[in-house]
């Protein structure tokens, strides 16, 4: 199943996957500010970037999609729009999505598929599955909510060099759990972005079940204070399943125009 | 040999004590002997079934199937209570000791996805993530249900009363028992007045074998005590008794000591070896038992010695005629043994091994220990030798009998009958059935029987035979062309009555084309065009999970696994399934694809290989037996001479096999392989006798008289002790193979035994050959 799609700012909002609000202790650093940081830290007005998705079965065999992609953020701040044309491999090329995402209800998702001529609605599924087919989850890369959570923090620990804060969320009721189909996420932030390098989470039974870690972070809006990851990857411990995404050109504040993101455009080229 | 004999004697404390300590080394080594229950030891593993199978588990997870059924006693599954159950019951299964997760299919499955048509396009959604909790949400998951028909009757049956829970497990330490306890113990938790829950599948039926052949471990000591009891009655003695037993008892625990030492793995289809050293070992005691006796009494009666001297003189005297011909014969037969390493497969192997080396720690017993002890036992009463000449009343009738027909001018008659039954044995030969069915080992009335049963009749099978479509590259299963075949080929398998359910991801290509296309029924078909199913697969990406189609495609789109749902585990109905299938593919699937068969087409591999294989092995043992002899009394016509009997009773276990109905499977075929090892000892024991007496100087006549009414007459209690002993296994409840052993074995001691008293004098004297008329 060929299963890759690059929303460009994807990768943003998984950076912001955790957002945590603040359980403060006197002597601690203040959990809450840092959480907010996180949140949006990742999110670009719009950008634009080639993505290579590597989806990597428990035997080592790669199903492999090159794609185009931009992203723009709605105006709330939260969610984006994201376009996504795949160039390769050949039998899908010309193959189009479009994802408006809600963080309140199923995201929107149409695909145009070049073989039948015409733009298609796929409904999603809930929050806890697969992101288009990869080993992230939509909730994964929409966030969570930040008051649905309880924190803490566990150390302070360095990863390549740099300083991380390593906090520990987890959810606040069953239905969290259930919605997003976590019991526990463990997060290294670094202190100097907020910027997540990696995150463990378990499943709903409490066990291990992936690892998602994040590199070559750069910063790419100085004056807004926005950061990405230019190589992702997700590591399914239980199924032995990986996905990296490796992001190139990618460039922010494009001036992506609103109807970009609409069916009708789907259609050309 | 006399001196040897002697030296034995005076160190017999020595002797004795030694025999002890290698016993006691022999079962401390027994214990380290591990016990396989893993049936790749007995698969050919290069039999192109096999590796199929191998390769289908490693690209798809998919081993042993295990199938849950759950059937609410009134209404359908369509109620809270029962979808609770299959939800409990999946949760559970999911956390069992060796499942492949991912490959678990049931409603709440998480990859259990329903694929929706709408106006705007496709929709998919898991089918069931909660149990519904009112009735609009309960007619919404009998929709979803109806509409993707690759679900229905494999884990809802077409009629709605059944729904099931499909898993595969790979192999755990503990063996198929470790998979099936935990299924039990799943499935009691759930179980109530409400519901009826059966399980089957292949571990299932092998965890079964597994613990009915654990029964031999309380039958085998029952067998030893009605063995020694008929001993008791040919004898009439206490040494007549225990001393043979004690031979066959020692070998056992010298052969496993062996396999333990040198790092043989045991596995429960040789839980029936013992049987044939126990056998060998019991006859060769016999054999030196009885000349023990005659030398015994004939000492006390023609000289002065003390009953002390007389024994050892005995002692002396019996194992210098009778070891040589013991060591010839144990020679022939543990050789015959040993050429079974030339086998690829592990439990031909295993077989060949331990019964040869317990043949030899017979023989060394028999040369060692049994005289040492002998020596220092009080001699035989003359009490006892009253027993014995009053109670030789029948056992001398049948034999004196015998030697009157082969002797006489009856035997013509003698040929004619022999002719006769080889006639009725090659008639039944002619009927039997190949079949490695795991089901027909066990009665059909039991418990799991019926579940199996139950499961079939309601759902799409319990047992599967894996088709795997493989092109020459990457994408090849996208190409519509092979999916059409693929799709043809399941119209074609659907229709026969022993197949229940076929699955492929040709169903969920159709179904994806009918949801494009607004759910019309015209579109649930393949698409001619590979772009657009490629980018059917990339759409459903989008909303399933990487996993979803993991046990119907392989990652690169190469190959294809097509699971037939069979209600039956026939292999010899599989057989020609495959041939059928085979045929259609030569002719319908596109140029560089091809057709490869695994799960059930393993047992067939064992059909076709294992099964050809032991015949291969009666002929190998038989042509091994044929050479030595020949070698030993320097005439291919003694070669021949010996072979003759042992092939009467080969025909007459496959006749008996066929007239009876008994099918021939691996632990059938076993029995004549030891047909053979027994035949030949009572073969060789015979013509060495003959040529001893012969010799002497007796005529003819008489000498046949004496030789069927001594050494024959060893043979015949020696075959019905067995014979009886393994009429124990008649008792085994519900295990129809250990029912079919018995009476294979019997026929074939009996047999043999009978062929050999009968045939080797009426040979040798009709044909009065050079080897012993010309020396």
């Amino acid at each position: 199943m060929k299963r890759n799609i690059v929303p460009v700012s994807f990768a943003v909002l998984l950076a912001a996957g955790l957002v945590l609000p603040q359980v403060s202790q006197a002597a601690e650093p203040d959990l809450n500010q840092i959480m907010e940081k996180n949140f949006v830290v990742n999110k670009m007005v719009d950008s634009v970037a080639d993505a290579t998705f590597t989806l990597i079965n428990k035997a080592g065999q790669e199903r492999v999609r090159k794609t185009f992609g931009t992203s723009k953020l709605e105006a709330n701040g939260t969610d984006n729009m994201r376009m996504t044309r795949f160039l390769s491999p050949p039998d899908v090329k010309g193959t189009v999505s479009l994802l408006v995402e809600h963080a309140e209800k199923d995201d929107d998702m149409w695909i145009y598929l070049p073989a039948l001529k015409k733009v298609r609605r796929l409904v999603s599924s809930d929050k806890k599955t697969s992101f288009v087919g990869t080993d992230f989850s939509y909730a994964d890369v929409i966030g969570f909510k930040v008051n649905e959570w309880n924190y803490k923090l566990l150390k302070e620990e360095a990863v390549d060099g740099q300083p991380c804060y390593v906090i520990e969320a987890t959810p606040k009721s069953d239905e969290v759990k259930s919605n997003t189909g976590y019991s526990k996420r463990v997060a290294w932030l670094r202190k100097d972005s907020t910027m997540n390098v990696k995150v463990d989470f378990y499943d709903e039974q409490g066990e291990m079940l992936k690892t998602e870690t994040f590199s070559d972070i750069r910063e790419v809006d100085a004056k807004r204070g926005k950061w990405q990851a230019m190589r992702l990857e997700a590591n399914n411990v239980q199924t032995g399943h990986r996905t990296v995404i490796q992001f190139e050109n990618f460039k922010v504040n494009q001036n992506v125009k609103d109807e970009f993101f609409t069916t009708r455009y789907m259609e050309k080229e | 040999m006399k001196r040897y004999i002697e030296w034995v004697i005076r160190h017999r404390y020595a002797v004795i004590a030694l025999t002890l300590i290698a016993t006691a080394l022999a079962v401390s080594q027994a214990r380290n002997l591990r016990i396989i229950i893993d049936p790749n030891t007995m698969l050919p593993q290069n039999h192109e079934y096999v590796t199929t199978t191998n390769l289908i588990e490693k690209t798809f997870d998919l081993k042993n199937m295990v199938v849950i059924g759950i059937a609410p006693k009134q209404g359908d599954i369509y109620q809270p209570a029962v979808l609770g159950k299959v939800q409990r019951l999946t949760a559970a299964v999911l956390k069992a000791k060796g499942v492949m997760p991912e490959n678990v299919l049931s409603l709440s499955a998480r990859r259990a996805k329903d694929i929706i048509g709408t106006p705007e396009g496709m929709e998919v959604r898991q089918l069931m993530p909660s149990v519904p909790g009112n009735a609009e949400q309960m007619q919404k998951l009998r929709e979803a249900v109806n509409r993707n028909s690759a679900y229905l009757n494999a884990i809802v049956s077409r009629d709605a009363k059944t729904a099931a829970i499909i898993a595969e497990f790979k192999d755990i330490p503990g063996g198929f028992r470790a998979i099936q306890d935990q299924m039990d113990a799943i499935i009691a938790a759930e179980r109530d007045d409400s519901v009826e829950i059966f399980v089957s599948g292949l571990p299932n039926y092998l965890s079964r074998i597994e613990t009915y052949s654990e029964r031999m471990r309380f039958l085998l000591p029952l067998a030893i005590v009605v063995l020694s009891l008929v001993l008791f009655g040919a004898f009439r003695t206490r040494q007549g008794m225990f001393l043979p037993l004690v031979t066959a008892i020692l070998a056992v625990a010298w052969g496993l000591g062996f396999m333990g030492l040198s790092n043989i793995p045991m596995d429960v289809f040789n839980a029936t070896t013992p049987i044939l050293i126990l056998a060998v070992a019991t006859g060769h005691a016999v054999q030196m038992l009885k000349r023990y006796y005659e030398e015994y009494y004939l000492l006390r009666d023609t000289t002065t010695l003390t009953p002390k001297e007389a024994n050892n003189q005995a002692v002396v005297n019996s194992l210098a005629r009778v070891g040589p011909v013991m060591i010839t014969a144990g020679a022939v037969a543990a050789l015959g043994f040993f050429s079974l390493l030339v086998f690829d497969i592990t439990t031909v192997r295993t077989f060949g091994v331990f019964t040869g080396v317990g043949i030899l720690a017979a023989l060394m017993l028999e040369m060692t220990f049994i005289p040492a002890l002998r020596s220092v036992l009080a001699p035989p009463s003359d009490a006892d030798w009253a027993r014995q000449n009053k109670v030789g009343g029948i056992w001398n009738k049948v034999t004196h009998a015998i030697a009157e027909r082969v002797t006489g001018a009856g035997r013509n008659r003698v040929y004619l009958g022999v002719a006769l039954f080889v006639a009725v044995a090659l008639g039944g030969m002619s009927q039997v059935v190949v079949n490695n069915s795991s089901k027909t080992y066990f009665s059909s009335d039991l418990p799991f029987q019926l579940d199996d049963r139950a499961l079939n009749q309601r759902l799409g099978g319990s047992n599967t035979l894996y088709v795997l479509v493989e092109g020459a590259d990457d994408d090849a299963i996208k190409n519509p062309a092979t999916l059409q075949a693929m799709d043809e080929l399941q119209h074609l398998l659907d229709q026969k009555p022993e197949i229940g359910k076929t699955l492929s991801m040709a169903d969920f290509i159709k179904r994806m084309n009918q949801a494009m296309h607004g759910d019309d029924p015209a579109f649930y078909r393949i698409p001619e065009s590979q772009a657009l199913i490629s980018q059917y697969l990339l759409l459903y990406s989008m909303s399933g999970e990487p996993g979803d189609f993991d046990s119907y495609v392989d990652y690169g789109y190469r190959m294809a696994n097509m699971t037939v749902f069979l209600k039956t585990d026939s292999t010899a109905y599989a057989e020609r399934l495959i041939a059928e299938i085979n045929a259609f593919s030569n002719t319908h699937f596109p140029p560089g694809v091809t057709v490869r068969f695994g799960s059930i087409a393993e047992a067939v591999a064992l059909t076709d290989t294992i099964v050809h294989e032991k015949i291969l092995n009666i002929v190998q043992i038989a042509a091994v037996v044929f050479l030595i002899s020949a070698l030993v009394f320097r005439s291919l016509v003694a070669g021949a001479m010996v072979l003759v009997p042992l092939l009467v009773a080969v025909l007459a276990n496959f006749g008996l096999m066929g007239l009876g109905g008994i099918f021939l499977n691996i632990g059938t075929s076993l029995t004549s392989a030891m047909a053979v090892g027994i035949g030949a000892d009572y073969a060789i024991y015979l013509i060495f006798r003959l040529r001893e007496e012969l010799e002497r100087g007796s005529g003819d006549a008489a000498a046949v008289r004496k030789v069927i009414g001594t050494a024959g007459q060893a043979v015949l209690f020696v075959a019905i002790a067995v014979a009886a002993g393994y009429g124990v296994l008649l008792t085994s409840f519900g295990f129809n193979m250990h029912k079919w052993l018995s009476m294979l074995i019997g026929t074939a001691m009996i047999v043999s035994a009978l062929s050999a008293l009968v045939l080797i004098p009426a040979l040798i004297l009709s044909f009065r050959p050079n080897f012993i008329f010309r020396r």
